[in-house]
C-alpha cells in the first residue's frame, strides 16, 4: 500500500489564470484534480521514484506555476483537504508540509469545515469553537445526532478521511495527417491510403488506452475546398479496422470526392477503452456488426449461396431438407 | 459470433443445435477452391468472430485438400478468433496443433446405432483420452486418459 501523499495548489489571487495552471499541472504531474477554480489537488502516491520526493516536486511545479504568471502556495498533507487547508493558510511562494493532519487542524476554526451553515451554529451553541474540539467528539455520536454528511467532516477534522483525488484526464490532440505529392482521384485508392493515417491514430489510441467516440476527417482536395466528414464511432473503438471501415462508409455516401491531395485526421472525442472478454461461449453482440460487414465482403466475392445462416424448421421432419432452412446472411 | 467454413455443405443444422449450438450466433460459409482460403483468412482477420471452424471433409467423399487453408493460415497470428480445422486427413503442407480422433466402437441400443466411443490424442503420441458420445441423453462421458487406451483404439 502506497503512503497517501497529496499536494495541493493553490492561486487565490489568479481565477483567470485556472486554465493555464491545469494545463501545467497536468504537463508535470499523473493525477490532477480540481477542487475549485485556482484550487487544485494532485495525488503524489508512488510517484517518489520518478519524480522525486514530494516538497521538490512541489517546488518543481511552483516554478512551472510561476511562468504562467500566477503566484500559488503549496501543501502537503496525506489528505487532499489537510493539503488545501495548508495550502491556503501558506504564504505564496512557498511550500509547507504536513505529516499530522489531525494535530495541525486541531487550533483551526471549525468554520474551514464544509458544513451547513446551520449545523456551525449548532455547534457553536453546544460550545464547540475549534476543529480539534469537534475531533474530539465520538464518532458515533456524531453520526447519530447530524448525519453522514457532518460524520464526513468530523472525518476531515481527524485527518482521517481519505478522499480520492479524482482526476480528469487531460485534453489531447489525437491526431494525424498526410499530405500525397499526387492526387488521389479513386475511392477506393483514397481507402487504401487512408489506412496509414489511421493506423497511425489506432496506435495513439492504444498508447493511452482511449477508445474513439468520434472522428474529423478533413480531405484537401487540389480544385475544390476542402471536404469535411465527422462520424461517430458506435461502439467506441481504436481498432483501426474499424475506425476505417466507418470513414469508408461515410465516403461512399458521397457520389464525387474530387482529387485529393491530403488529409487530417483528428479524433475530438474518446473514451477509456474497455477491457472485453473473449466470447467464445458468451453473448457478444457488440461484435456483430464486424462480422455482418465481413459476411457482406465474403458474399460479394462468393456470391448468393455461399455465406447463409441455419435455422430448425422442423425438428421431427422426415427428410433433412425439411428440416432446416438457410437463409442469406446478406439478402 | 462464429464462422464455420462448410466447403462440402455438409453442416446439419439440427445435428448443431442439438449438440447446443447457437444458430443465430454462427455464420456458415459456403466456400470452396480459392474462396476457402480467402473465407478463412477474412473470418480471421475480421474483429467479428471468436471461432473460426473450418470443416474440409474427407478426399475420399467430395471434401477439400486441408493443404487448401494453407494461405490463410498467416491470419490466425494476431487473429481474436481460435481457428479449428476438422479434417479427415493430416495435411501436408501445413503445420498446425493436431489432435487424432480414432473410433473405438459405435454404441448400439435396441439394434439402433445411438453413439459412439473414441479416443482423442496428440499426434505421434500415445496417450489417449477416451470418450463416449451417445444420443440417449447428449452427454460427453469422459472415460479416462492412460497411454493403454491406445491399444485399446488401435
Amino acid at each position: 500500500m502506497r503512503d497517501p501523499v497529496t499536494l495541493a495548489i493553490v492561486a487565490g489571487d489568479a481565477p483567470e489564470l485556472h486554465g493555464r495552471l491545469l494545463a501545467t499541472l497536468h504537463a508535470a504531474l499523473p493525477r490532477v484534480a480540481v477542487l475549485d477554480p485556482s484550487a487544485f489537488a494532485c495525488d503524489l502516491a508512488g510517484t517518489e521514484e520518478l519524480l522525486g520526493a514530494p516538497a521538490r516536486v512541489a517546488r518543481n511545479v511552483m516554478a512551472r506555476c510561476a511562468r504562467t504568471g500566477a503566484r500559488v502556495s503549496a501543501g502537503i498533507a496525506p489528505t487532499p483537504f489537510v493539503a488545501r487547508v495548508v495550502a491556503e493558510r501558506t504564504p505564496p511562494g512557498e511550500v509547507r508540509s504536513v505529516g499530522d493532519g489531525r494535530a495541525f487542524l486541531a487550533p483551526l476554526p471549525l468554520d474551514l469545515l464544509p458544513v451547513d451553515p446551520k449545523v456551525h451554529e449548532e455547534l457553536h451553541l453546544l460550545g464547540l469553537r475549534t476543529v480539534g474540539e469537534f475531533a474530539d467528539l465520538p464518532r458515533g455520536s456524531v453520526f447519530d445526532r447530524f448525519g453522514s454528511a457532518v460524520a464526513r467532516a468530523h472525518a476531515l477534522a481527524r485527518g482521517e478521511y481519505g478522499d480520492m483525488v479524482r482526476a480528469s484526464a487531460p485534453p489531447r490532440r489525437i491526431r494525424a495527417r498526410r499530405a500525397w505529392d499526387d492526387a488521389i482521384g479513386s475511392r477506393e485508392q483514397l481507402v487504401f491510403a487512408l489506412r496509414v493515417v489511421v493506423d497511425e491514430i489506432s496506435a495513439a489510441l492504444a498508447r493511452d488506452g482511449f477508445a474513439a467516440l468520434r472522428l474529423e476527417l478533413r480531405l484537401d482536395r487540389e480544385d475544390e475546398g476542402p471536404l469535411r466528414i465527422e462520424r461517430t464511432v458506435l461502439p467506441p473503438t481504436r481498432e483501426a479496422a474499424a475506425l476505417l471501415r466507418s470513414l469508408r462508409w461515410a465516403l461512399e455516401e458521397r457520389a464525387e470526392l474530387g482529387l485529393v491531395t491530403g488529409c487530417a485526421l483528428e479524433v475530438p472525442e474518446v473514451e477509456a477503452a474497455r477491457g472485453r472478454q473473449i466470447g467464445l461461449f458468451a453473448p457478444d453482440g457488440a461484435r456483430k456488426e464486424e462480422a455482418i460487414a465481413t459476411a457482406r465482403f465474403l458474399r460479394a466475392k462468393l456470391g448468393k449461396g455461399a455465406v447463409l445462416r441455419a435455422k430448425v424448421a422442423d425438428e421431427a421432419a422426415r427428410l433433412p431438407e425439411r428440416a432446416n432452412e438457410w437463409v442469406e446472411v446478406i439478402a | 459470433m462464429a464462422a464455420w467454413i462448410d466447403p462440402t455443405a455438409s453442416f446439419d443444422p439440427l445435428a448443431a443445435q442439438r449438440a447446443k449450438v447457437d444458430l443465430e450466433r454462427l455464420v456458415v460459409v459456403r466456400a470452396r477452391g480459392a474462396g476457402l482460403a480467402l473465407a478463412t483468412a477474412a473470418a480471421l482477420r475480421s474483429e467479428g468472430f471468436r471461432l473460426v471452424v473450418v470443416d474440409v471433409g474427407d478426399p475420399a467423399f467430395g471434401g477439400v485438400d486441408v493443404d487448401d487453408i494453407a494461405p490463410a493460415l498467416s491470419a490466425v497470428r494476431g487473429s481474436p478468433a481460435a481457428l479449428l480445422v476438422v479434417a479427415g486427413e493430416r495435411g501436408r503442407r501445413v503445420a498446425i496443433p493436431t489432435f487424432v480422433f480414432e473410433r473405438v466402437s459405435w454404441e448400439r441400443r435396441f439394434d439402433r446405432t445411438v453413439g459412439w466411443s473414441f479416443a482423442v490424442g496428440r499426434a505421434h503420441t500415445s496417450d489417449r483420452a477416451l470418450f463416449c458420445v451417445t444420443s440417449l441423453d447428449g452427454a460427453l462421458a469422459d472415460l479416462g486418459t492412460r497411454a493403454d487406451l491406445a491399444t485399446v483404439a488401435g
